[in-house]
């Protein structure tokens, strides 16, 4: 009994640390895709955005990225929406962003 | 019912048969347990038996329902060989994973105690990202992967320098050209540094640097000090310049 204990103390402390490196994951991937977009490498409209050249997990995760766009008052300012996404184990790791962008014409 | 019931009538005749042979009747076991209650009971009545048993016994019967327990042979009858080959695999089976446990647990508290030394690379990243979102400009564009030293040029005119120099990221501050640069090492222990702007207002850094394994990882339980490579790839939009499109 109480070698099951231990060993499951031992997978829930294995657990958590993936859970805080795929996070720390997503969260510098959602950071990469804002500054891309703020930056003009990535056009401001919605859609999947693919990292691949500018971004590699420390982690073994693979991250899925989405941009959701939208348009707000005054014309030239956009609500952006930045979501990363991971499996880790069996649970599906979300991280989101949401800011503006100043892009007038 | 009592024994005393069952056997109505013959009291006499039972009493009889236990004096003479009390030993022998205390010895057909549970059968005989109503038997003897009424036994001991019409001792208890005639004054008891003068003497039965090996001795240890206070003369009323106490002796008698002691001995009416199963034998010792029927209850200690030993192990077998197959249960005590199934013991001795279970048993070799919880040390076998019980010793894996400890080794792990061993392994995972070095490793902890070594990456407990690891530079704190947050601090440096988020050095990183202030230098270069706050930067007005670059002092020179690189559209390819350099190792060169990137020169950020400041909203006041200072310039803020990132350079690898003898496996440690040292930033530079200057206020001007000519006036003294004030140097301090960031992070220690940098293995490469690459950045470029691949388009015009946006910085793309590359670090390398090496750490101990984290204990979570399969490479923490190899035996000895091994250290880890990696690597940090940021992407930054430079804002400094104000009433652009970074905002």
């Amino acid at each position: 009994m109480a070698v099951v204990v231990a060993a499951g103390f031992l997978d829930a402390h294995m657990s958590a640390a993936r859970r805080l490196e795929a996070r720390s994951d997503l969260v510098r991937a959602t950071e990469t895709v804002l500054e891309s977009v703020r930056g003009g490498t990535l056009p401001l409209v919605s859609g999947e955005v693919d990292l691949t050249d500018e971004f590699q997990p420390l982690s073994s995760i693979r991250v899925r990225t989405t941009v959701a766009v939208t348009g707000k008052d005054p014309q030239g300012l956009f609500s952006v929406r930045v979501e990363a996404r991971a499996m880790v184990r069996t649970e599906d790791m979300v991280v989101t962003i949401t800011t503006q962008v100043w892009r007038p014409q | 019912m009592t024994g005393k019931a069952l056997f109505t009538g013959r009291d006499d005749e039972i009493s009889l048969r236990s004096r003479s042979r009390p030993r022998a009747r205390l010895r057909r076991g549970i059968s005989a347990n109503r038997l003897l209650v009424s036994e001991t009971d019409s001792w208890r009545g005639s004054g008891g038996p003068e003497h039965i048993g090996n001795g240890y016994g206070d003369g009323y019967g106490n002796e008698a329902t002691t001995r009416l327990r199963p034998r010792d042979s029927d209850v200690d009858r030993g192990t077998s060989l197959i249960e005590l080959l199934v013991v001795l695999a279970l048993l070799s089976v919880m040390v076998l994973v019980g010793a894996q446990l400890v080794v792990h647990s061993m392994e995972l508290l070095g490793a902890t105690g070594r990456a407990v030394r690891n530079p704190l690379v947050v601090h440096v990243t988020s050095r990183l990202r202030h230098d270069v979102q706050e930067a007005a400009g670059l002092q020179q564009k690189q559209w390819v992967w350099s190792e060169d030293p990137l020169i950020l040029v400041n909203q006041d005119g200072s310039f803020t320098g990132i350079a690898l120099e003898n496996g440690s990221l040292v930033r530079t501050k200057a206020a001007g050209l000519g006036s003294p640069p004030e140097s301090r090492v960031i992070l220690r222990g940098v293995a490469a540094w690459w950045w470029r702007n691949p388009v015009e207002g946006v910085v793309d850094l590359n670090i390398t640097y090496l750490v101990n394994p984290e204990p979570e990882r399969q490479a923490s339980r190899d035996v000895g000090f091994g250290l880890e490579r990696r690597q940090e790839n940021l992407r930054f939009a430079i804002r400094g310049g104000g009433g652009g499109t970074r905002w």
